[in-house]
């Protein structure tokens, strides 16, 4: 019998059916992965396991062990012993460690809090999954991977038989990464159900004991584990098969656009430390160089540098064309010819409360202006050329940005910058959180953007990423270069290996 | 020794240390440019008297900002109170303890209405409260509007009076004993729990320290005109406060919906009723705070209450309560308050005229935070 069933889940939002239909089950003693692109279903699925949606909101039903739930709320569904464990952290950061656990079920005696016992209960969760977390820690003080490992105590110690994880290992850096996924097995052999959720396909291969696709709001296919490879996912995912995952790479080789000789940048408060030491290489016209290194290699340093936002001296020279560059914010970079599309698309990118337009036209105003006032019409016409160009899927360009998908935000970032017509583009992690399919998209854009003569420097976290669409790669660890390849001089374990520094 | 000297340093408060110390240091350096009037026993009676107000409005102050929220219409809400109150027993002749309780009751409705409008209608609080702050001015000057007499003499009593010296001591003593208990059961606690705890003497010291300062502060006002029932009154208030916002459920929902609102509604914390009863407290202090003005004025004016919105939101800030929410202390912004009133205490015995004290004042408050904002990066970045 299954823990928990989802039965001919139908769910509309006005103008949209986000599911149509979905039946899904998750055992006891399983790992239940869930695929999908952004906009598939996924988060809307998560909603109403967790009563975040209430019945009667939506079509079908939803059982536990086998019997009808009907949830109200987010309490209705916890008291069942379902958790979920969201993208973005549920921690309060001002408290501490046994606080968050406990928070909302304190422990209480004579009607005050029992601080005492909350310390105990902390301790008791978080003995199985981390010995260097404190009950007194405060969460701001601790890293990323050790919040999550928090979050998961506090749905333990509310006695979960359910933990759903959505895209738990989105910000963890590669180490805390396989430390989850081991907690996140011996939960499963202690017996609970869980459903996981992520964009990255090798995880859940690795992980999960069953995977199922959903796309455009419907369940396409279920695999069992060792029957099923990255491909067959993609593809039930995209609804097309995607030959080969990254476009073919027309040959490079142009003016060298810039030009770094024997750059270090010690760290801004703690001068003694490198954070980059002596390095040189250079970037062509037409030619993507990529840089692939793990957290602390230097590599977002670096890309900072280029655009002018590192705080602090450096030396070694830079060239931008054959000419001096000193950037001394992004400004400067942008008037020089240089962007850089951002990771965190949320803080460095997106002005939430605007439209697609203006998200677009934002860095550019100087062209639409005279008199500094500025030229609506105008603007309007380059915008809609990019949003055809990039192919962003929004009704209008009045649209709020808020509102797409993760996916075409990233697309309306990448337009800002490519209408600065800039000579050299810096891509940090771009398809982060982007689907399979508009990552696609990106690719080709990039290729595309390479063959017109724009150099391009892309750092990325996802080895095969980096390897497959570079048409050269430069290695760092902790600020050296470690190694320099043409395309498809190294793979992915060589690569690893050399980032790590073995 | 030093061992035990760097273990000790590590186990203090450095922000209530220093607050602590700036406080002192303001009465000294006051005293010393004013010849020595301010650390007499009459003074610093008064001063505990002049920061009253302020001080029971930070109480609730605090709580609202630690929400995430801010009240604006506590000064005019204030003044409402206190010109209801004063009509309600000298011009309507209603009995005084009924008027008293009418108008607590009415302190704690009128915010919990500020806090329902601010949920339910999903308006930000500075607006809501904003509406109050013009509104509520307009009924206190109606009402006010020829200065109503108070003639009832208890509660005129409350500001004027200070309670009988024998009571003095024995409240110290209550106090002192609570504190050593308090350190005995926690120790307790600890040891039956397995959990780590400070060494004994550090406990034993950190009381024997903070008594004494207590028993010097009453001392010193006993050799004066005794403790006024103001200082004993929101002293009293700040610990229930306290021990509400550091103990209860109650409290605690508090700061996690200020922490994270989205974390504190996952787990299953009710926003709404914690909202409306946060500023139904600040409510319910501003009736608290109307009526001791009118008894420290003897009458109601229409002009009561003027702007101390704005001295409570400073002494909160000045105790670190940060406006995005998340955090505060109540003692810190009690701490505040005092600071703040201990300044303009100074500068009035200095005889600097109250255009120019204000202006000081606003100076200081931004320097304040300013140092405090600088203080808090540079903790960040090591």
């Amino acid at each position: 019998m299954a823990l928990l069933a989802l039965q001919n889940i139908v769910k509309d939002f006005p103008g949209v059916r986000a599911l149509n239909g979905v039946s899904i089950d998750v055992q006891a003693r399983q790992i239940h992965a869930l695929v999908g692109e952004n906009g598939a279903g996924k988060s809307t699925l998560i909603k109403i396991i967790g009563g975040v949606y209430p019945h009667g909101s939506y079509g079908g039903r939803v059982l536990i062990d086998g019997q009808e739930a009907r949830f109200h709320n987010v309490h209705d569904s916890e008291r069942v012993q379902v958790q979920i464990i969201h993208q973005e952290l549920s921690l309060v950061n001002q408290m501490t460690v046994a606080e968050n656990i406990c928070l909302g079920s304190e422990p209480m005696r004579g009607g005050i809090i029992d601080f005492t016992a909350m310390r105990l209960r902390a301790k008791e969760a978080l003995t199985s999954l981390s010995d260097s977390i404190s009950p007194d820690d405060r969460i701001a003080d601790l890293t990323i991977g050790q919040q999550q490992i928090v979050e998961i105590a506090k749905a333990l110690s509310r006695k979960a038989r359910i933990i759903v994880f959505d895209e738990p290992t989105a910000a963890l850096p590669e180490r805390d990464v396989a430390h989850l996924l081991t907690v996140i097995k011996s939960l499963r052999n202690e017996g609970l159900g869980i459903i996981y959720i992520s964009h990255k396909l090798n995880e859940v291969i690795a992980l999960a004991d069953v995977i199922s696709v959903l796309r455009n709001g419907e369940r396409v296919s279920t695999f069992v584990r060792d029957k099923v490879s990255i491909p067959d996912m993609v593809r039930d995912m995209v609804g097309r098969s995607l030959d080969t995952v990254y476009p073919a790479l027309k040959a490079a080789g142009g003016d060298t656009v810039l030009s770094l000789d024997r750059v270090s940048l010690p760290h801004p408060e703690n001068p003694g430390r490198m954070i980059v030491k002596e390095i040189s290489f250079a970037c062509n016209r037409g030619e993507i160089v990529g840089i692939a290194g793990l957290l602390g290699s230097g590599r977002t340093a670096l890309l900072s540098l280029l655009f002018g936002t590192f705080r602090g001296s450096y030396s070694g020279s830079l060239r931008f064309e054959g000419e001096p560059y000193r950037p001394a914010n992004p400004n400067d970079a942008i008037g020089r010819g240089i962007s850089l599309v951002t990771e965190d698309r949320k803080r460095y990118g997106l002005i939430d409360a605007g439209d697609v337009q203006e998200n677009l036209h934002i860095s550019s105003l100087g062209r639409f202006c005279s008199n500094g006032i500025i030229n609506n019409a105008k603007s309007f016409a380059e915008c809609q050329g990019y949003v055809k160009k990039l192919s962003i899927k929004t009704p209008s360009l009045n649209f709020p940005v808020k509102n797409l998908s993760g996916g075409n935000q990233q697309k309306v970032i990448v337009g800002r910058f490519l209408m600065t017509n800039p000579k050299l583009l810096l891509l940090d992690d771009p398809t982060r959180g982007v689907d399979v399919g508009a990552k696609y998209e990106l690719y080709r854009l990039i290729e595309q953007l390479a063959e017109s003569g724009m150099g391009i420097i892309f750092v990325s976290s996802e080895l095969p990423e980096v390897l497959g669409i570079s048409h050269r790669v430069i290695v760092l660890h902790q600020g050296t270069i470690a190694a320099e390849f043409s395309h498809g001089g190294k793979n992915e374990e060589e690569v690893l290996a050399l980032a790590a520094g073995v | 020794m030093k061992q035990n000297l760097i273990l000790l340093w590590k186990s203090l408060n450095k922000r209530t240390l220093f607050m602590l110390g700036l406080v002192l240091t303001i009465w000294v350096v006051f005293n010393a440019l004013s010849g020595g009037y301010i650390l007499r026993p009459e003074n610093l009676s008064n001063l505990f008297r002049q920061v009253t107000v302020v001080a029971i409005l930070a109480c609730a102050m605090t709580l609202v900002i630690v929400a995430g929220h801010i009240d604006l219409s506590v000064g005019s809400a204030l003044g409402m109170f206190g010109a209801l109150t004063a009509a309600f027993i000298t011009q309507l002749h209603i009995n005084p303890v009924v008027a008293v309780i009418l108008i607590l009751a009415l302190g704690f409705s009128v915010g919990c209405l500020h806090g329902a409008m601010t949920y339910y209608l999903n308006m930000p609080a500075f607006v809501v409260t904003l509406g109050g702050l013009i509104a509520y001015r307009g009924i206190t000057q109606y009402v006010a509007r020829e200065s109503i007499p108070l003639r009832t003499e208890w509660i005129k009593a409350i500001a004027q009076k200070s309670i009988p010296d024998w009571l003095g001591i024995a409240l110290l003593a209550v106090i002192i004993l609570s504190l050593a208990y308090g350190i005995w059961r926690k120790r307790s606690e600890h040891r039956n729990a397995g959990l780590t705890l400070d060494p004994l003497w550090i406990d034993i010291t950190k009381l024997i320290f903070t008594s004494a300062m207590v028993a010097l502060l009453a001392a010193v006002l006993l050799t004066g005109d005794g403790i006024p029932i103001e200082l004993v009154m929101f002293v009293t208030i700040a610990l229930i406060f306290s021990f509400v916002a550091t103990h209860t459920r109650f409290g605690h929902y508090v700061y996690a919906i200020g922490g994270n609102k989205q974390a504190a509604f996952y787990s299953g914390i009710s926003i709404a009723k914690n909202t409306v009863l946060t500023f139904g407290l600040m409510g319910l202090l501003g009736a608290v705070a109307g009526i001791v003005t009118i008894a420290e004025l003897n009458a109601a004016a229409p002009d009561i209450g003027d702007l101390k919105e704005l001295e409570a939101i400073g002494a909160c800030v000045i105790g670190g309560a940060s406006l995005s929410g998340g955090s505060g202390v109540i003692g810190m912004s009690v701490l505040g308050a005092l600071i703040m009133a201990s300044i303009k205490n100074g500068m009035s015995m200095l005889g600097i005229v109250a255009q120019m004290q204000k202006v000081i004042l606003g100076t200081l408050l931004v320097v304040a935070v300013a140092l405090d904002q600088w203080s808090r990066r540079s903790k960040k970045s090591g």
